[in-house]
């Protein structure tokens, strides 16, 4: 991307995602075994709260492409998804936005952003995420996901806790039978 | 990818260069399992001279923070740079874990 009128349009392309709230992340392969071409990460986010008035969850793709041929593949594989399947097999779905993407320098990957517009009456929650949108995803894009990860099942970056032990929780180690 | 393991009174500051991609993340992930395997809890990641950090880099790091939850363990980055930064910001991992620019930084946010 290019520097117009003193603004770094890359910059703003990468603040873009510091608008949006991270809520899991789940690894994938390619349902069919072909790992070779297709196997990454991928994030789920929705925007914070008050930066956006649409009801959409962020999907974006995190795609091995450690070479040109890779990220060729990579490519071609998700030009060929047809994301508009996901109506019929999430009943919350209203519509999608494919965004395909590279970054400035070369990072051994391919990304993806996938937009999925919901109804109003969705509600976002972690069951949500886990029992309906995953599935539904990679049932559509013909990949195998992970178990997702939350933000709490990984460490708080809480640095009170760091060393092992909070105060309060060596507190409670005391008093322990 | 070289990856070097410094024990400090805080925390072991672990210093990777090189590429962190599908050959070289088992690598980084096997040698944090040992360090927690071994007590060690608080870590500090610098990657001031890591050339670039692909999806499977970010999955091992992913793996190494599951592991060091129910152990209340931390995991912190500093010297992030160019494109590892922006794979940081836009991945979310930039918002997961605590980055400072060095590690006497990060060493010195533990206290």
């Amino acid at each position: 991307m290019t520097t117009r009128d003193g603004i770094d349009l890359y910059r703003e392309f990468i603040e873009v995602f510091r608008r949006e709230e991270m809520l899991a992340l789940f690894d994938f392969k390619a349902a069919d075994g072909d790992d070779g071409a297709l196997s990454g990460l991928c994030k789920v986010s929705r925007p914070k709260a008050g930066k956006s008035d649409s009801r959409y969850i962020s999907l974006l793709f995190i795609i091995e492409a450690p070479d040109e041929k890779a990220l060729r593949e990579a490519r071609a594989r998700f030009d060929a998804i047809d994301w508009e399947l996901l109506g019929d097999r999430l009943p919350e779905f209203e519509s999608v936005l494919s965004i395909p993407f590279t970054l400035r320098e070369f990072t051994g990957s391919h990304f993806r952003e996938i937009d999925i517009y919901l109804k109003d009456r969705c509600a976002i929650s972690r069951r949500f995420i886990v029992d309906a949108l995953c599935p539904a995803v990679c049932s559509v894009a013909g990949i195998r996901g992970g178990e997702p990860v939350f933000r709490e099942d990984l460490p708080d970056g809480n640095l009170a806790e760091a060393g092992g032990a909070s105060l309060v929780s060596r507190l409670r180690n005391l008093f322990k039978p | 990818m070289e990856i070097l393991a410094t024990r400090n009174d805080k925390g072991t500051i672990v210093a990777i260069s090189g590429k962190m991609d599908a050959v070289t993340a088992p690598v980084y992930e096997q040698k944090l399992r040992e360090l927690i395997d071994g007590g060690e809890t608080v870590f500090v990641n610098d990657f001031s001279r890591l050339a670039y950090i692909s999806s499977a880099g970010l999955r091992s790091i992913l793996a190494t923070a599951k592991i060091l939850k129910p152990k209340q363990g931390t995991l912190m980055f500093c010297g992030l740079t160019g494109p590892v930064r922006d794979v940081f910001e836009i991945s979310g991992f930039g918002s997961l874990f605590p980055l400072h620019p060095s590690p006497e930084a990060a060493l010195k946010s533990i206290g």
